[in-house]
């Protein structure tokens, strides 16, 4: 799946400028960057959803707008940046609706339960999904993203999964199992590019990141050679210390400096 | 004492506030077909009823040797030639509606969507007002089998126009509010109801007559040719709705993520607006314009078998037919011989059903 120097206006700012991005089967890649670099754009022209105003995009060596909607779920799932359903289907009912109807459903039941195994909520299967807490429905609409990829493989196709913020509103050990589920993914063969924002976590989850920003992918490799602390600072804005973490991955820790008015209490 | 009872007054109140929506959801399997075992008999019992109640009460014996032809002449005018259109008319109609309705709040994600509230229905009105006001010399012009498709077709042409300016405004918003539903809804009657005004004005005393009703609302219009005109159309939107249900249950995720999830919501959108289009202007303009169906039905259904489309749909329709043949015999029974018209009726229903959800959905 590549990208190629993609540009894309949306209302009046320039989103994408030349972005290139090749995302290779059995990695998981994060993209990196500060908000507003473009990261959910690029990963809205990867899904199909977007289409760049110039510069292309390949699925599999095809152009989105070829493969179609259906044709394009066998080959990529997404999860969305906010997930949320109007309607409280019951959990497995929720991440059964990815799964396309040539399925058959004894097979999608399977499926089904897979997917809501690996995130954690296998016990959860009958629930509403308005009785789950923020954390367990955010993994649920993971769980929709897994089902569909592992019914798109179950079709001869499948092998991209799409995840922006994958990680957004759980707590540590969620974000670890949703990551994990991720990687489970890539060893099957299937690339996985998740937008993160907490740069320790994608350098410990992936094999390569990409560091985006104003709409440029400026960085891209192992997390040692990205994270680099003048190349943080610059696009952060603030600056960073790069340690070596637990795993002999890089840790990163932001420098913060409480602002003068804060330490002191001073009357004129 | 007294803070121990308020403390206690609080709780129950939040508990019961609480408890309000979970309940119905966890009724389990064997009640849910309980449920819509007992309503599809209430269907069957409301259509014999249809046959058999009126100013002439014919006993359900005269009623099936009515209908199997070689009864009383007179009983068999009566249900074949009367009673029997008008109960076909009225399950015509309800179908269409509630799936109609069903297919809305699926389609814009907003439960508060109903034909007659957001102006499908005045849409469908404006246009079947101008042929009764306009159309004379127009049907003139037409062959006689064609006559009695120029209602429907102009009552499509007007609810169309409208659902085009909904989906628009659906579109722009993204998630289309609540408010901006409910405001276009009242912007699109009021215009609606100034043209009909326009109509009504440039009518003469004998189609000021024939609209007015119309307006009101009554299956009893129903001649054959017109009935089996109305019951095709709304037979052919049924499967559309019904084939939709996994992409309206996707769209509940929202537009992109049913894209992702390899739903054509550009095909699904215009499908659909072209089968509610086809439905409510076929059942408006064969029974006026009766409000309400298309809201309470869907709701009634996803309370009885919950909120994934595959098994709502169906049971909508259902619904739908019930509410219009109790209305129907409601209106019918009332104050015989003379008729209320069936709108009375399902907005006595629907307008307090209406308040309810809005108050609920306030206290969320």
């Amino acid at each position: 799946m590549r990208a190629e120097d993609l540009h894309l206006r949306l209302g009046r700012s320039e989103v994408l400028r030349g972005a290139s991005l090749a995302l290779r089967r059995g990695e998981v890649m994060a993209l990196i960057g500060p908000n507003g670099a473009g990261k959910s754009t690029l990963l809205a022209c990867l899904s199909g959803a977007l289409s760049p105003d110039r510069g292309r995009v390949r699925i599999d060596g095809q152009a989105p707008a070829a493969l179609g909607p259906a044709g394009l779920a066998r080959r990529r799932a997404v999860l969305e940046q906010s997930p949320a359903s109007a309607a409280p289907f019951r959990l497995a009912e929720l991440v059964a609706l990815a799964i396309p109807p040539e399925i058959p459903p004894a097979e999608a039941g399977a499926l089904t339960a897979r997917a809501l195994a690996a995130v954690g909520l296998g016990a959860f299967a009958g629930r509403r999904i308005d009785r789950l807490s923020g954390g367990e429905r955010h993994r649920g609409h993971m769980a929709r993203a897994l089902a569909q990829h592992l019914a798109g493989r179950a079709l001869g196709a499948g092998g991209w999964l799409l995840l922006d913020e994958p990680t957004a509103s759980l707590d540590l050990r969620h974000q670890a199992a949703v990551l994990q589920a991720a990687r489970a993914a890539a060893a099957e063969g299937a690339g996985v590019l998740a937008v993160l924002h907490d740069l320790s976590l994608a350098a410990a989850m992936a094999d390569r990141l990409a560091l985006m920003a104003e709409g440029r992918i400026l960085a891209e490799g192992p997390p040692a050679a990205v994270l680099t602390p003048e190349r943080l600072a610059a696009v952060y804005g603030l600056p960073v210390a790069v340690a070596e973490g637990p795993g002999g991955h890089p840790a990163i820790t932001p420098i913060y400096r409480a602002s003068q008015g804060d330490s002191t209490c001073s009357s004129p | 004492m007294a803070r121990a009872g308020d403390r206690g007054g609080g709780a129950g109140g939040l508990t019961l506030a609480l408890d309000g929506t979970p309940r119905r959801g966890r009724w389990p399997l064997p009640g849910r077909h309980g449920a819509v075992a007992a309503l599809a008999l209430a269907a069957l019992g409301l259509a014999l009823a249809a046959l058999a109640l009126g100013p002439v009460a014919i006993p359900p014996a005269g009623v099936l040797e009515a209908l199997a032809g070689g009864a009383d002449p007179l009983q068999e005018a009566i249900v074949r030639g009367i009673r029997l259109p008008r109960l076909l008319l009225g399950l015509a109609v309800g179908t269409a509606l509630a799936l109609a309705g069903g297919a809305l709040q699926g389609m814009l994600r907003n439960p508060l969507a109903d034909p007659a509230l957001v102006g499908v229905s005045a849409g469908a009105s404006v246009g079947a007002v101008a042929v009764i006001v306009l159309g004379g010399t127009l049907a003139a012009g037409l062959p006689a089998a064609l006559r009695p498709y120029l209602l429907p077709a102009a009552a499509f042409l007007g609810a169309g126009a409208v659902i085009g300016a909904l989906f628009a405004l659906a579109r722009r918003a993204g998630e289309t509010s609540v408010a901006t539903l409910i405001l276009g809804g009242v912007a699109i009657n009021a215009i609606a109801a100034a043209l009909i005004g326009v109509l009504v004005f440039v009518s003469d005393d004998e189609q000021l007559r024939e609209l007015t009703f119309w307006t009101m609302g009554s299956l009893a219009s129903g001649t054959w040719p017109l009935v089996l005109v109305t019951l095709v159309l709304a037979a052919l939107t049924v499967p559309v709705f019904l084939g939709a249900a996994r992409g309206l249950d996707l769209m509940q995720l929202g537009e992109r993520a049913a894209f992702h999830a390899g739903l054509d919501v550009e095909r699904l959108k215009r499908r659909l607006a072209l089968a509610t289009a086809v439905g409510v202007g076929a059942a408006t303009a064969a029974a006026g314009p009766i409000g309400f169906v298309g809201l309470v039905a869907p709701h009634l259904a996803r309370l009885t078998v919950g909120p994934a489309h595959r098994a709502m749909l169906p049971v909508t329709a259902l619904y739908g037919m019930v509410l219009v043949l109790a209305a129907d015999l409601a209106v019918r029974l009332a104050v015989p011989p003379a008729e209320l018209p069936i709108g009375l009726a399902t907005s006595l229903i629907g307008g307090p059903f209406f308040l309810w959800l809005l108050l609920r959905r306030g206290r969320r």
